[in-house]
């Protein structure tokens, strides 16, 4: 009896423990990353100078063309702090990591937030060299300029989240939005779990501003959506699952997932709709009081020079479409093709902007009311 | 010290917006509890969760009586702890890699699947991925083995006399369940109930990546309100309408529960 009773106490422990085990597995480690990130303050003399940048993970600049190459050009030292979210960077560059972040890789649509917190600082582009070569309609966007008029970010990569469809499946040329409501792909289609994408996607097929669009008759459509779509995927492991396990056959995929898959050999196409197509594009800023910012100057310079974007465009595994024009240019007609941006890159992108607090949250609610709905 | 949080939960409740940590709080209100409590569309989804959470938990009574029974009384002891230990194994690895095993085999095209297509049994193509039915299939696949450790910890305890006993004095199966296991078992289905029941009502994850575009349950609601709506306030206030309900709903299947425990015990 007594070793029973020892038995169930212990398996009572256990359950405890895993209980504990499952809900810390559950939370995020972002407070952990956010020490780690912290823990460096200034270099001993004779130390190589140490750059620290904040991007997400295998996201171009981690890659053998990106941080080592850059040490080894300028001798120095680069710390990449991954991103998990976006509030989680923003508040650990408004607590401690304001001074230790040097460079930081923003979205536009989160850079005013990070610019009203006073986390950010101006560049100088006159001291860039590669500035004037990069995509105009990329750099001038008002999100990248202060109240005066100065610039806070460079843009360095974009891409498009645009249609897609499994041509093993489907057999018809696809051009327009429209084929998402089509009765004929019911339980088919998959859209990215994002609002601003869904959105303006929606806007677009309705032909309403994708900007601006009315919400009464976004909601009308997206609701009519609904019994069409098979799963919202919300990661790239999420959709590749999705897609080569056959679930889905169309809906909307950034263009480096359908980059990977066709690479993989799969029939996937990727195409910009006739009413045009939802594009991003990131930017490198400076972190405010760095104090590397000469170095941090020649990293923007080198993410968006010849030899670092050609590699991001041409490069092992994913590719990434550059924004520096010459690059673009002087890509082969093989490389623009698996960028989807052969014979030429679509002009009809509408890049996701920020939106004021009334705005967002009209189209957050619009959103969490859309798929809450029966 | 468990106190702390729930305090502050309370506290930022009443966040107007977004609460920046360089900045704070912009504000204070009541409009995101007023919300919290009169939204028709938080209502519906934590009456769907509550409904999916009870479900799942109904599935695991069911599954876990007899396993963790079997494992009590029917194997012979020497195998008992490795059997136990079997049964709680996938619960030391991580919740995500578990939810994408367990849909990698219930795929279309899957290992589940592709004997029941060349069977003829189902068209090709078919699945129950994306459907409220994976979210509840991959709930009670992650949530059973907490059910039968806690069915076990008191199945163990029973004399098999007692049960010789109940046969001996004419009670059929059924019978000796009711009157003397059920009884004997109570606090482990109780402890079962809440560990299980609690999260999977709160559940967002599985929702998320095995669910379809009818799965969102308020835990999803939440997980918004902080990542993409950034409004921490209305988010804080969800998680404390829902907090309240599940309190005041596992009080009175605790009640009753207790109620069913005197009549059948007695």
């Amino acid at each position: 009896m007594k070793r029973k009773k020892t038995i169930s106490s212990l398996l009572m422990v256990m359950l405890l423990v895993c209980a504990m085990v499952f809900t810390s597995a559950c939370g995020n480690s972002s407070s952990e990353q956010a020490n780690s990130g912290s823990k460096e303050k200034g270099e001993a003399p004779g130390e190589k100078e140490k750059l620290v940048v904040a991007n997400w993970q295998s996201y171009a600049t981690d890659a053998e063309y990106g941080e080592p190459a850059f040490e080894e050009l300028y001798g120095c030292e680069v710390e990449h702090y991954f991103i998990s979210s976006i509030p989680e960077l923003m508040s650990v560059l408004e607590n401690g990591g304001t001074g230790n972040i040097d460079v930081v890789c923003i979205n536009p649509l989160y850079l005013q937030q990070y610019q009203n917190a006073g986390v950010l600082q101006t560049i100088d582009v006159s001291k860039l060299q590669n500035y004037e070569n990069l995509r105009e309609d990329f750099r001038t966007i008002d999100e990248v300029k202060d109240a005066d008029g100065n610039i806070i970010g460079v843009p360095w990569v974009w891409g498009t989240t645009s249609l897609f469809y499994n041509a093993d499946v489907i057999e018809e040329e696809i051009t327009s939005w429209s084929a998402f409501w089509d009765p004929k792909y019911a339980g088919m289609v998959t859209l990215e779990n994002e609002y601003d994408t869904a959105i303006r996607t929606a806007a677009m097929y309705i032909g309403e501003d994708p900007g601006n669009p009315d919400m009464e008759k976004v909601e009308g459509a997206l609701g009519d959506l609904k019994s069409n779509i098979k799963t919202f995927w919300t990661s790239h492991d999420d959709f590749i699952k999705a897609f080569t396990s056959g679930e889905v056959a169309i809906g909307n995929v950034w263009g480096s997932i359908a980059t990977e898959l066709q690479s993989e050999g799969m029939n996937i196409k990727y195409v910009y709709p006739e009413e045009g197509t939802v594009g991003w594009c990131d930017y490198w800023c400076i972190v405010k009081d760095t104090k590397h910012e000469d170095l941090a100057m020649k990293w923007i310079d080198y993410c968006t020079g010849e030899q670092f974007q050609n590699s991001m465009a041409t490069g092992e595994g994913q590719v990434y479409c550059p924004v520096n024009t010459t690059v673009t240019e002087n890509l082969t007609d093989e490389a623009k093709q698996s960028l989807w941006i052969y014979p030429e890159a679509p002009s009809n992108i509408h890049l996701a902007h920020p939106l004021d607090d009334e705005t967002l949250k009209t189209w957050t609610s619009a959103w969490d009311k859309i798929k809450a709905g029966s | 010290m468990s106190i702390v949080p729930l305090c502050m939960l309370v506290f930022f409740s009443f966040a107007d917006g977004n609460v920046s940590t360089l900045n704070g709080i912009a504000g204070y209100t009541v409009n995101n509890i007023i919300e919290a409590f009169t939204s028709f569309m938080v209502g519906k989804l934590m009456l769907k969760s509550f409904g999916i959470a009870v479900l799942v938990t109904l599935l695991c009574i069911l599954i876990g009586y007899p396993a963790a029974w079997a494992i009590a009384k029917i194997v012979p002891e020497k195998y008992r702890s490795a059997l136990v230990m079997i049964s709680i194994i996938p619960a030391f690895t991580s919740q995500l890699l578990l939810i994408y095993s367990f849909m990698t085999l219930m795929q279309a095209n899957g290992l589940l699947m592709t004997p029941l297509v060349k069977l003829g049994i189902v068209p090709a193509g078919t699945s129950i991925m994306y459907t409220n039915s994976m979210v509840i299939v991959v709930l009670v696949y992650e949530y059973l083995p907490y059910m039968i450790l806690s069915l076990y910890s008191c199945l163990e305890k029973i004399d098999v006399n007692v049960i010789a006993a109940s046969h001996t004095l004419g009670a059929n199966r059924f019978q000796t369940f009711i009157h003397v296991v059920l009884p004997q078992s109570f606090s482990g289905l109780m402890t079962g109930i809440l560990i299980v029941m609690i999260p999977a009502a709160g559940s967002f994850v599985e929702p998320n990546i095995a669910g379809g575009p009818y799965s969102m349950m308020i835990g999803n609601l939440i997980d918004s309100q902080f990542t993409t709506s950034m409004n921490m306030g209305y988010g804080a206030a969800l998680s404390l309408v829902f907090l309240i309900v599940m309190a005041v709903t596992l009080a009175v299947i605790r009640t009753v529960m207790s109620a069913a425990e005197r009549r059948i015990g007695g």
